[in-house]
Parts: C-alpha cells; structure tokens; sequence
C-alpha cells in the first residue's frame, strides 16, 4: 500500500472520517503494525491537543449543570439502594491544604474534607441551604433565637461591637435537623460567624491552651456579614468530650476575641 | 471535593480534557468525566486512608485511564485498574504552558496549517474545509496530515514531547 494510502487513513482514522469497512481494515493494520500504530498516536495526540487548546476553558453553564445533576442523581441511587444508608461513608479527601491543617493540628481533632451519605447532595445541600432566598436573614444582634436555621446550632450574643454582635452558628454537612447546643461527633460540619467589625478573622482550637492551634488564617470579615469556615471542605471532631476555638477579630483599631467551648455529642 | 468550588474549578477542567479525548463529543466527554468523578469516590471509600496529594489531577488520571480502556476494550470503565494511579502524583497538564508553546509552534508553521487548525478545531470536516479554502479534497487530506506532522516536530523542539504523548497520546 502506498503513503499516500497510509497517511490518508490515518487522518481520516484520528478524525472518524473511515467507513465502517475501511476502520475494521485500518484497525487490523494498525494492531499488525507498530510503526503505523506510532504514526496513529502522534497525529491523534497533535489533534487532539488542538481540540483541547480551542475548546474553551470553561464549558457553558448548562453542561455544568447538567453534570452535577447527573452525579448526584447517581449518588442518590446508591443511597436508595440502601448500600450506604449507615451514613458512614468517609471520603477522606485529603486536599494538600486540609494535609497541611492535619499536621498543624491537635491530634483529637480531625479536619477532614469529608461527604456523607448524600455526599455531593448533602454538601450541596449545605451551600444550596445557606443562599436560598427564604433563609431567615441573619440576626446581626447575634443570632439571638435559636434554630433560626434548620440544621444549625446558633450561640446567643456575649460579644458586640459597635452594636453589631459576634453570631456563631454550626452548620452540619450530613446531619439535617440538629437541635443540639453542641458538636456532633464524627459529623462534617462548618461554622457560620457573623463578624462584629471588619477586618480579619483568626480561629484558633484551644481546648488545650497550652496547645493553642491555629485552624483558620487571616480570613477577610465583614462587620454584620457572615462567612462560612472552612470555605473548603468541613470540620469533623472525633474522640473528644469538648473542644474549644477562640475567635479572634481583628480591624486597624480593634481586637476582639470571642472563646466558645463545645460538648461533642457521641451519636451511638 | 466536591464542594461548589469544585464544581466550579474542576468540573470543567475535566470536560475540557475530556473534550480533547473524544475530540468534541459533548455526550461522550460528560459520560467520561462523570464516570472518572465516581469512580474516585468509590476509590475512595475503599481506601479511606490513603492520601491523594491532588485530587484534580488523580481525577484527570482516572478519566484518562477510563478512555483509554473503554477505548482496548471497547465497552465500559468497569474493568479500570484504578490502583495503576499515583495517589500522590500531583502533575497535570498546564494549560499556561501548553497555550504558550502550541501559540509559538503554530507561529512556525505555514499559513495554510493554522488555517486549517483553526478550521478543525470549529468543527469543520474535510469536505468543509475543502469547500472552505477552496481546494481539492485530497489536497486539504494531504494538508492536515503534513501540518500535524509539522506541528508535532514544533512542539517537540519546544520541549513538550512528553507532555504530548503523556496526556493527549496512545490510539
């Protein structure tokens, strides 16, 4: 057979552009032939580098979200399988930041990036939760009433600024109706803090305070806005009775720090 | 993982792989990409104490391996050997550095290449591009085979040779 034939093919073949008799010809050829099967691969890598380089970085929403349904959707059919319905999965899904935060940490706490049983939905659900338009706007005098959030343990105001309070809330990735005044143990959670000034927000976990540890870093705050810590991922507390964090507010002129001790609840 | 931020910064990263792979096909990357994103929780929950130093690229990893069997085997990702994957390999193709390089190969390459690049890369077939650049069918064949063949040697003098056959290679 001639070059010609040859390189012809092959472009057509890396491009689909064979007849079906022509590609079971030409993937025979291929599989008898390492010279040609090398040729394939550096016309297929070549073209499909260009596919990759044109296509563009971030596909349309719509596909996006059409993959997200699909996978929960997929999720969900384990769950309704029953496989998983202990609620025990641990995907321990260490990023490079939470492995950092391990080795900085006090070995009684564990901060894994973690999904329950409802995975991807229960970790949406905390997100999607948390924006929805008939959520309860956040009391800045403190989150004062309790269980203004479904799923969430609010702390009453013992720290103002200005008028404005520090509000602490728990929001629990897995868990969805929690009326407890504590921690979960072995349960995915975040805090939501509403800041009293505007400035910087250090956390530090000082259950021992002879091993104060710094947890979360020089987060932006706004005075009377709410962040949600950890942004990536979500706490977990195993084989502790109580855990403390310290919350430290910082703007040019003031310093204020607001301590919180939690009971962690046992959940057999 | 599969936080919103992942949703968000990964998801696509994935499809635009994935996109490069099946060269275009939208059904056929979203399926690649959503089978890659459970086969790593399921990786996952069977090996709780292992630590994947980077999630985004062992999930790269995983898709590539899912194509490229599905591709030997000609049916579905069932039979991947997931464990065959560095949990704690943390490369990734660099889009920086790949738009950089095939921006300054394609540069060297003859005018009708990038036209013809550029044309392939909208979707266009052989016989649209032909109809396009108004020539012959087998001349626009002979083209595309010659202006790859070039761009592949570009690249290769550029350094990225290993790059391209790493992640963008094999039938």
């Amino acid at each position: 057979m001639s070059d010609t034939w040859f390189d012809e093919n092959i472009i057509a073949f890396v491009d689909g552009e064979l007849s079906d008799d022509d590609l079971k010809k030409f993937e025979e050829q291929i599989k008898k032939d390492p010279t040609l099967q090398r040729e394939v691969e550096e016309h297929q890598s070549v073209a499909r580098l260009i596919t990759y380089t044109s296509t563009p970085e971030t596909p349309d929403e719509l596909s996006l979200a059409r993959m997200k349904k699909r996978f929960m959707a997929a999720y969900e059919d384990e769950i309704g399988r029953g496989a998983r319905a202990d609620h025990s999965i641990r995907l321990n899904l260490l990023q490079k930041k939470s492995t950092e935060k391990v080795r900085g940490l006090s070995k009684k706490i564990r901060w894994l990036p973690y999904i329950g049983i409802s995975g991807i939905a229960a970790s949406l659900f905390v997100f999607g939760f948390l924006s929805l338009e008939t959520f309860n706007p956040p009391d800045i005098s403190g989150m004062g009433t309790q269980n203004i959030y479904r799923g969430l343990a609010s702390d009453p105001t013992t720290l103002e600024v200005d008028g404005d309070g520090f509000g602490l809330g728990v929001v629990y990735v897995s868990v969805r109706d929690s009326s407890v005044d504590g921690i979960l143990e072995n349960s995915p959670f975040k805090f939501k803090i509403f800041s009293p000034l505007s400035g910087k927000l250090n956390i530090f976990e000082t259950t021992d305070p002879e091993l104060e540890t710094l947890v979360e870093t020089n987060i932006d705050v706004i005075k009377g806005k709410s962040v949600t810590l950890p942004s990536v991922d979500a706490f977990t507390v195993t084989d502790m009775e109580k855990i403390t964090f310290k919350f430290v507010f910082t703007s040019s002129e003031l310093r204020v720090e607001k301590i919180k001790t939690f009971k962690v609840i046992s959940r057999n | 993982m599969f936080s919103e931020e992942y949703y968000k910064n990964t998801m696509p990263k994935l499809k635009r792989y994935a996109m490069a792979l099946v060269r275009g096909d939208t059904s056929k990357a979203e399926d690649l990409v959503h089978s890659a994103m459970l086969k790593v929780v399921e990786y996952i929950n069977k090996n709780p104490d292992i630590v994947i130093k980077n999630l985004e690229s062992f999930t790269i990893r995983v898709l590539k391996h899912i194509f490229l069997d599905g591709k030997r085997r000609e049916k579905d990702d069932d039979d991947i050997d997931i464990d065959d994957i560095d949990p704690e390999d943390e490369t990734l193709p660099s889009d920086a550095l790949l738009a950089q390089k095939i921006e300054e190969a394609l540069t060297k390459l003859k005018g009708i290449c990038r036209l013809v690049f550029s044309l392939q890369a909208k979707g266009h077939d052989y016989k649209s591009t032909a109809e396009k650049l108004e020539k012959p069918l087998n001349t626009i064949k002979t083209n595309i085979s010659r202006c790859r063949k070039d761009l592949r040697s570009e690249l290769e003098k550029l350094g990225i040779g290993p790059e391209l056959k790493e992640w963008f290679g094999n039938v």
